[in-house]
């Protein structure tokens, strides 16, 4: 069976799955409801009432997020031919959970203490063996070249204390796994789409890094390689304002979008909608595998859709927990 | 009401207390002075503080809702994790006025830089400017922490001056003006008790 019939059944189950997202009208409603348990009633509603009766607490609605998407992970595992399609998303949470045992060891090391509170399970390697391999010091039996990596970032803590280095280089290490797996895939839209996301996420950090006053060689470090734009050009834009990164990056796919950011505005509202921009512009650049019936990219569009919904059910939960502002709420939801 | 002191009335008891009781006057004037210099200077400070609070509360709500920014777009754990080993050294050096016999500190805030020092993958951009705007709000903060605590110590010594004024007026004063009045009342009626003794026995010489 070739690729493109296996993933007939996948795509068909997910159009399935794909009337569980939430509409505009449930997350209008739950922005506009009176406090937290109202919204949280109204998300009671929808696709999510199983994740809300397992949890029991209010304030516990992140957990509750989080069993949602790894529920939707779980059940998606179940019927793609390819899993390590999946792990293009999860690996993120992989990372994540790295660095906090990383950085527990650092902390143990001048006092503190582990904090494996902070892990999360929705990565794709197993929490424990990564906790054991880690504690244990068995380097060696380390997935996602951490082998050699998790040496080298203990003994550059250990010389200069660099925290930054440290993540800058399971950062780079993140962003070169997802593009060998995408590679390995042989899946060209894939491919395209994890080259967009590091170009897009090179051009975030870009605009990080020039508010932290980098220059363009420190700033080349954090780039991370295999985009569709080359990063010696990207970092030139540091020294120059941002509203010159239009003309610059008119030629990319993001040119359009980074045109109808307003340059003037502040960095703090620059980088909201930046990111938002972004997040939406992912999903865009798979759109147009909407149109095919057995399109493996279906299904990296759909979990790039859930897990943007659940950031924009996170942002109103925590809106409504504190009080925040609405019409910025309303800015900043994703794909709606 | 006033109450005599145990002491032996004689004349020398009579001259200490006399020297107390002045001692205690001039105490009296210097701490009810100390005072009402201390409560005049304390409202100052307190309007300053009151005034100072309001602003940082205001500033630190902006600082609450940008973190709330960031924390409403990635995972808790993320944003944890982002912030777990944080590098950035920050001092802050003490040294102690005396005002009015009340030491109050006075902290000097070096300037701070902001150093990145978290991974850029897995943080939200809008850290960056939360944690901008508290490094931004750390001197006042600390400034705050200063006139506040000037404040209290300002409260404490005035609740101790005002008990010894009240000590000393209330009590001191005028129990050693009584027992002053008492001695002296004693040793008059000493006085004349001799003086009507020597007037029988100067008689009954005389009769004889």
């Amino acid at each position: 069976m070739s690729q493109q019939d296996a993933y007939g059944y996948a795509v068909a189950r997910i159009r399935a799955m794909e009337n569980r997202f939430l509409d505009a009208s449930v997350l209008q409603r739950m922005i506009d409801a009176e406090d937290l348990a109202t919204a949280l009633k109204i998300l009671g509603e929808t696709s999510y009432s199983s994740a809300l009766t397992s949890h029991v607490s209010d304030q516990d609605f992140d957990k509750m997020l989080e069993f949602e998407l790894q529920a939707i992970y779980k059940e998606v595992e179940s019927f793609i031919p390819n899993k390590k399609l999946l792990d293009l998303l999860r690996y993120q949470y992989d990372f994540h959970n790295v660095k906090v045992l990383i950085k527990s060891v650092f902390n143990v090391a001048t006092g503190g203490e582990k904090r494996w509170d902070f892990l999360t399970s929705l990565g794709s390697y197993p929490v424990d063996t990564l906790i054991n391999d880690i504690e244990l010091e068995e380097y060696k039996f380390l997935p996602f070249g951490l082998n050699n990596l998790i040496p080298e970032c203990i003994s550059i803590w250990e010389q200069s204390r660099d925290v930054l280095e440290v993540e800058r280089l399971l950062d780079n290490r993140m962003y070169a796994l997802m593009k060998e797996i995408a590679f390995d895939l042989d899946i060209p839209e894939a491919l395209n789409w994890i080259r967009t996301r590091i170009d897009g996420e090179n051009i975030r950090s870009l605009l990080r890094l020039k508010r932290f006053n980098f220059d363009a060689t420190r700033a080349l470090s954090f780039m991370h390689c295999g985009g569709k734009i080359d990063t010696g050009m990207l970092v030139s834009l540091i020294v120059e304002p941002f509203e010159s990164w239009k003309r610059s990056l008119e030629f990319t796919e993001f040119g359009k979008g980074i045109s109808s950011i307003d340059g003037t505005v502040s960095f703090s509202e620059m980088i909201l909608l930046l990111e938002k921009f972004l997040d939406d512009f992912y999903l865009d650049k798979l759109a147009s595998s909407r149109f095919s019936s057995n399109a493996p990219e279906n299904i990296l569009a759909y979990l790039w859709h859930k897990e943007m919904e659940v950031k924009n059910v996170r942002m109103i939960l925590v809106a409504k927990t504190s009080g925040g502002d609405k019409e910025q709420l309303r800015r900043l939801l994703r794909n709606v | 009401m006033a109450k005599i002191l145990n002491v032996n009335p004689n004349r020398m008891e009579l001259s200490k207390l006399k020297k107390s009781l002045i001692v205690a006057k001039r105490g009296h004037k210097l701490l009810k002075d100390k005072q009402d210099a201390l409560v005049k200077e304390f409202l100052i400070r307190a309007r300053v503080v009151y005034q100072l609070r309001q602003e940082i509360e205001e500033e630190l709500a902006l600082c609450y809702a940008g973190f709330l920014l960031a924390r409403a777009q990635t995972l808790p754990q993320m944003l944890e994790q982002t912030l777990m080993c944080a590098s950035g050294d920050m001092r802050v050096e003490v040294v102690f006025a005396n005002i009015m016999s009340v030491r109050v500190p006075r902290f000097t805030f070096p300037e701070q830089h902001v150093e990145l020092n978290y991974g850029l993958g897995t943080s939200p951009g809008s850290l960056d400017v939360a944690l901008e705007q508290f490094l931004t709000l750390m001197p006042k903060l600390v400034e705050l922490a200063a006139e506040e605590k000037a404040v209290k110590s300002m409260a404490l010594e005035i609740e101790k001056t005002r008990r010894r004024v009240n000590a000393l007026e209330h009590v001191m004063i005028p129990n050693s003006i009584e027992t002053v009045r008492s001695i002296s009342m004693k040793l008059d009626e000493a006085e004349r008790s001799t003086l009507s003794r020597l007037m029988v026995i100067k008689d009954i010489v005389r009769a004889h």
